[in-house]
């Protein structure tokens, strides 16, 4: 029993330490002056290494590391499946195959590019359509048919209007939304205190932030750069919470 | 009583087809008090025009530019509050908000660009 717990406790190191500073082999003569500097040297290694291993081992479990941010549980990708934050097996195999040079992945097997997309689509998990209609991947021709028929790219009709634009990229769509929520911060009071109902962040400046389109007369389309942003968010009375309704460049 | 707030009162009045209640009364003033309408000037004229053009089911003719920067009063924030006072059929999906009253009139309020429109049956 002893022996098989002196034995565990060889692999942390601490037996060797205990050795060395006692200068007594536990099953052995004693030691000279450099056979307990050797003793305690490997000893501390030992430790340092497993307390290492130990906590980097931890901070997978939890997610942690650098990669920080959103962590993606389940979902689509471009590349394949998600599902408890990683990519399926089959899906990672099909697309690391040998002489392809695999794309930096962090932790969860994606690249930043992937968990932007997925995080852009999440903005319209509440009901919103800011990705569905606003998103880097809708089309001219969506916005085209948008503006002429009142379909947008969500599949929603409505009055036809007199612009219609979108990110031009995954990246703006997220910086714009981050922006938003500072502003929704201050902006959600009326001049009572209370909590808006609805707040408008209108028009907010953001450099190169995605493109618009109008008709001209002849109903051709026009593309123009956007340099700001709107969100509308809408309060959930019951959660006291706010939800993107919608976020546009303009 | 300002000029919105009269034009709000014949606007509840013509969607409910009965005077407004003492408790509608004052629950317009109060929502225009806590959206910052406290003085005549923080109206923009452009939400006056789109009233009295409600109020008296008159189409605008087209779509109507307009500065949403005008006045200091939340417009946004106001008709969502009115969403739940005036009978209509209200749909604010963010782009603009649409509106179809009691009285035919049919409300366009784009924010996405910047144009409102009141058409009539």
């Amino acid at each position: 029993m002893g022996l098989t717990a002196l034995g565990i406790l060889d692999t942390t190191g601490i037996p060797l330490i205990v050795e060395g500073i006692v200068g007594q082999r536990a099953w052995g003569p004693e030691m000279n002056a450099f056979e307990r500097g050797e003793r305690i040297g490997s000893g501390l290694f030992a430790l340092v290494a497993m307390v290492a291993s130990v906590v980097k081992g931890v901070r997978g479990m939890r997610g942690g590391g650098k990669a920080g941010g959103t962590r993606v549980l389940t979902g689509d990708t471009t590349l394949g499946k998600v599902e408890g934050g990683k990519l399926k097996a089959k899906d990672w195999r099909k697309n690391s195959f040998k002489g392809k040079p695999r794309a930096k992945a962090n932790r969860s097997g994606l690249t930043l590019k992937q968990k932007n997309r997925i995080a852009v689509r999440n903005l319209d998990r509440d009901g919103g359509h800011s990705d569905a209609d606003h998103g880097s991947h809708v089309t001219k021709s969506q916005h085209e048919i948008r503006l002429k028929t009142g379909r947008a790219p969500s599949g929603r009709v409505a009055t036809p209007p007199g612009k219609s634009s979108s990110f031009y990229s995954d990246t703006m769509h997220l910086r714009a939304y981050h922006d938003a929520l500072l502003h929704l911060e201050v902006e959600k009071y009326n001049s009572h205190g209370g909590l808006k109902l609805r707040v408008p962040i209108r028009a907010k400046p953001m450099r190169g932030v995605g493109k618009s389109y109008t008709l001209d007369s002849a109903g051709y389309l026009i593309e123009s750069e956007c340099n700001a942003y709107t969100a509308i968010f809408e309060l959930n009375v019951a959660t006291s919470r706010y939800r993107l309704i919608t976020l546009y460049p303009e | 009583m300002i000029l919105l707030e009269t034009y709000l009162v014949r606007l509840l009045e013509t969607c409910s087809g009965r005077s407004a209640s003492p408790t509608e009364l004052q629950r317009i003033a109060q929502l225009l008090a806590e959206n910052g309408f406290d003085r005549p000037s923080d109206t923009p004229d452009w939400f006056l025009h789109i009233l009295d053009q409600l109020v008296e089911a008159r189409s605008s003719e087209g779509f109507v530019k307009y500065d949403h920067s005008d006045g200091k009063g939340d417009v946004t924030n106001l008709l969502a509050e009115l969403e739940r006072i005036i009978p209509a059929s209200w749909d604010d999906y963010g782009e603009a908000l649409e509106a179809t009253f009691p009285n035919g009139c049919h409300l366009y309020l784009g924010r996405i660009d910047d144009v409102w429109s009141v058409s009539t049956k």
